[in-house]
């Protein structure tokens, strides 16, 4: 379809998935977090340390002080208005981006980031997460952006609206891949022959939906390179990378197919650049040193390249 | 349920009941109502503000910590109904004065005959805040300025309907109207199915028929925009809606910029030409370098590009001057003057306040007026005289003293009543009535049907939904 979508409906509709995608992935991560949290028997020595960590702008002292604190780790993860990263504050978020582009989603996405959003401002919900109902309402929540993720597949028009609001999700995938993937490799030093066990990485498996798919296809221990290989490298997993990767690259060649704009073909080579490093590096033999660079440096190109996208699309102020 | 038929009020008309009960157009519809519980009813209602709750039908009001709290404007279930009889003299005389006051207002921003001739006077349009003089002299395509309005209708003790106030410029609440409907069939199938109630729901295809039709381009596909002030304003829903249901993209100021006197639309592939802006940002809004030099809603050049003639807005730029409540006194002579026919339908009786003769009448008898002011709207700024302190009177009257020209004084009308489901029962409650009319080059087209909006508190005669009112679907009845 020849674009004649308005940037700022773009921009909100970009945004409004990255949002989205960034309150999903806390939500499985603090679900996966909470139930292993009551699983005494486990050597737990981060608690909730990499979930505040990534999630939160909360300082080392307070990380340090709030990592075993299930009750205020969920109270300030999902309900709180001064953390500006709560579920609450990121559905608000999502929902005002929403409403700007109101006109370009369908009936059924609005009433169900509607429903969300009056859900999560239920007055009665801090004081239910203190009791046993946190996990029932956790599990809800998840549920409900699985059901956002159904609706836009089944409901949402092949437009130029969808491409933005694949690509905003996507990026939002990638970023929390890595910087998960940050999180449980930096402790133990980006050591690929390490011989950390499963239960080690099954809390990063779990909040990123790989857990099942490791399990069928890598069996047999040492797990620290074969966590990478699925988590980065491969392109059957959902979540990983590569795979989010090659979703932004199948919805910017839509986006750039009649545009004849140099900096649009600026951004498509970047892009190039960035998923060619991913596609061609050799993981059979990626040392702890390159490990930590891939890493470090794909984000930061994912973040720079998140920034021109906006600008050659979206600058309409 | 309440007893039947209510104690009703002697000097009232009540919608429902006669004195000799039931009327014929409300017979099925009550019969369906007793069918139901007082449990069925309120769960009805719950589930209809469910509805609204859920589609983002809200407004949002701020506690201390400012968070802010959503709420439905409310809604009552049981529908209003009026007979096609009584319709076709609403619908006649809708499109009469619509046709008058469309001829006034070309002629008002042109040779101002109707001022030459003495049928109203020049002070009055002088003074008017809402004569823009930045249009004099425009002409807009096929010489209408009031694309669409909502005329508020009031019904007397007799039935009788008078017309309350022309809305002319950003009339607000047909998603309403709309919405309603479609809640009312979800709740009352039956009902509805067995009351043959004329439809509404093809309002945005006419309006959306009129807008293309406007387009200074002579092209098959020429660009339509609604043009908002954004997600923060009251009537947001409403834009998103009817930008959905046209299937025209929803812009801000900030998306639209003038350039050589056209209006175009920043799109993720450039720059794209407007030819059709429906509005719903008031004038002084609408360009900075024209009104309000501050404001951030509106498009710089906009005024240029439109008086050049290469933008059509909807509605027109000055229709303010045709909806002061103290010029809409004149109407009638209008109607006279550019039609040569009698009014179909009457106004309330309204005294000029810059008249000396007509303040002192109405200072003496101040308890059984209403004074408004000549610019308000949505029930600010008015006073009704038998509920007013005696403070408010005398303030009233220093403020009418001060500017007699802002202000209007009506005798205050019953209005008519309708049963609503209050507190589990139903209860007799004031209503006006608020039809949408449609003018395009084909003519005036109202769809069958409108706002009926209620004042939900017992005894009031406020209907606006600032004030606390409501609003109920209205059928219209074969």
């Amino acid at each position: 379809m020849k674009g004649n979508m308005l940037s700022r409906v773009a921009d909100g509709m970009f945004w409004l998935n990255r949002y989205m995608e960034r309150t999903d992935g806390m939500l499985l991560t603090l679900n996966t977090f909470y139930i292993l949290s009551i699983d005494k028997d486990l050597e737990d020595f981060h608690g909730y340390k990499p979930i505040l960590e990534y999630y939160t702008n909360l300082s080392d002292k307070q990380i340090g002080e709030a990592q075993f604190d299930t009750n205020f780790v969920l109270k300030y993860l999902v309900c709180d208005n001064l953390n500006p990263s709560s579920v609450k504050n990121l559905i608000r978020k999502a929902r005002e981006n929403a409403r700007g582009s109101q006109d370009k989603i369908t009936k059924e996405l609005w009433e169900h980031i509607n429903s969300l959003y009056h859900y999560i401002n239920n007055p009665d919900l801090p004081k239910k997460l203190e009791t046993a109902e946190a996990m029932t309402i956790i599990a809800k929540l998840n549920k409900d952006f699985l059901l956002y993720n159904g609706i836009m597949q089944v409901t949402m028009p092949r437009g130029l609206g969808w491409s933005f609001s694949c690509i905003g999700k996507n990026i939002e995938r990638c970023l929390q891949t890595i910087s998960l993937t940050q999180a449980y490799y930096a402790p133990i030093h980006y050591n690929l022959e390490g011989t950390e066990d499963l239960l080690y990485w099954r809390r990063l498996l779990l909040s990123l939906s790989g857990y099942e798919l490791y399990l069928k296809s890598y069996s047999n221990i040492p797990h620290n390179r074969k966590v990478v290989q699925q988590v980065i490298f491969n392109p059957d997993f959902g979540h990983s990378v590569i795979y989010t990767l090659g979703l932004i690259e199948t919805y910017l060649d839509i986006l750039f197919k009649d545009n004849t704009l140099s900096e649009a073909r600026t951004l498509h080579n970047q892009f190039g650049r960035l998923k060619s490093s991913i596609k061609f590096t050799d993981y059979h033999n990626l040392t702890n040193e390159q490990l930590e660079y891939v890493l470090k440096d794909t984000k930061s190109q994912l973040i720079q390249f998140s920034t021109d996208f906006s600008k050659l699309f979206f600058s309409y102020t | 349920m309440m007893k039947l038929p209510p104690k009703l009020n002697p000097n009232g008309w009540d919608e429902m009941f006669s004195n000799k009960g039931v009327r014929n157009s409300y017979r099925k519809v009550l019969q369906s109502l007793q069918g139901l519980t007082p449990e069925n009813l309120s769960q009805k209602q719950r589930q209809a503000s469910d509805f609204f709750m859920n589609q983002g039908i809200t407004f949002t009001v701020y506690s201390d910590d400012n968070q802010g709290i959503e709420r439905i404007f409310p809604f009552d279930i049981i529908p209003r109904i009026i007979t096609q009889n009584d319709w076709k003299e609403v619908e006649l005389g809708i499109a009469q004065r619509l046709k008058a006051l469309n001829l006034f207002l070309e002629d008002i921003y042109n040779e101002q005959l109707i001022v030459k001739e003495g049928i109203i006077p020049a002070v009055l349009i002088s003074t008017c805040p809402h004569y823009i003089h930045e249009v004099h002299g425009i002409k807009v395509p096929h010489d209408i300025h009031v694309h669409i309005a909502g005329i508020d209708l009031i019904r007397g003790a007799k039935g009788e309907f008078y017309v309350l106030e022309d809305n002319l410029r950003c009339p607000s609440g047909v998603s309403y109207m709309l919405e309603n409907r479609e809640i009312t069939k979800r709740i009352f199938p039956e009902m509805f199915a067995t009351n043959e109630v004329c439809m509404v729901a093809n309002y945005p295809m006419l309006f959306h028929n009129i807008l293309i039709s406007l387009s200074p381009r002579n092209i098959s596909n020429p660009n339509v925009v609604l043009l908002t002030p954004g997600i923060y304003n009251s009537a947001y829903y409403e834009h998103t809606f009817l930008a959905r249901q046209m299937g025209i993209p929803l812009v801000e100021g900030r998306d639209l910029v003038v350039n050589n006197s056209k209006v175009y639309m920043k799109t993720t592939s450039g720059l794209q030409q407007v030819d059709v802006i429906y509005r719903r940002l008031d004038d002084e809004y609408l360009d900075p370098l024209v009104f309000k030099p501050d404001s951030v809603l509106g498009v710089p050049g906009l005024i240029s590009a439109y008086k050049t003639g290469n933008v059509a807005l909807v509605n027109a730029v000055g229709n303010g001057v045709a909806d002061d409540k103290a010029v809409y006194a004149y109407v009638p002579d209008m109607i006279k003057y550019y039609l040569n026919e009698e009014p179909i339908l009457k106004n309330v009786p309204t005294y000029q306040m810059s008249n000396k003769e007509e303040r002192e009448f109405v200072f003496a008898n101040m308890g059984n007026m209403v004074i408004k002011e000549t610019n308000g709207s949505g029930g600010y700024g008015m006073v009704m005289g038998n509920k007013a302190t005696e403070k408010e009177l005398e303030d009233a009257k220093i403020a009418i003293l001060n500017d007699p020209r802002n202000f209007i004084a009506q005798p205050i009308i019953q209005l008519s009543t309708v049963p609503c489901l209050i507190d589990g029962e139903l209860k007799l409650r004031h209503v006006d009535l608020r039809p949408y009319a449609l003018c395009g080059p084909n003519g005036v087209k109202l769809v069958p049907g409108g706002l009926t909006r209620v004042a939900l508190t017992e005894g009031s005669l406020v209907v606006n939904s600032s004030q606390g009112g409501g609003s109920k679907d209205t059928w219209i009845v074969k």
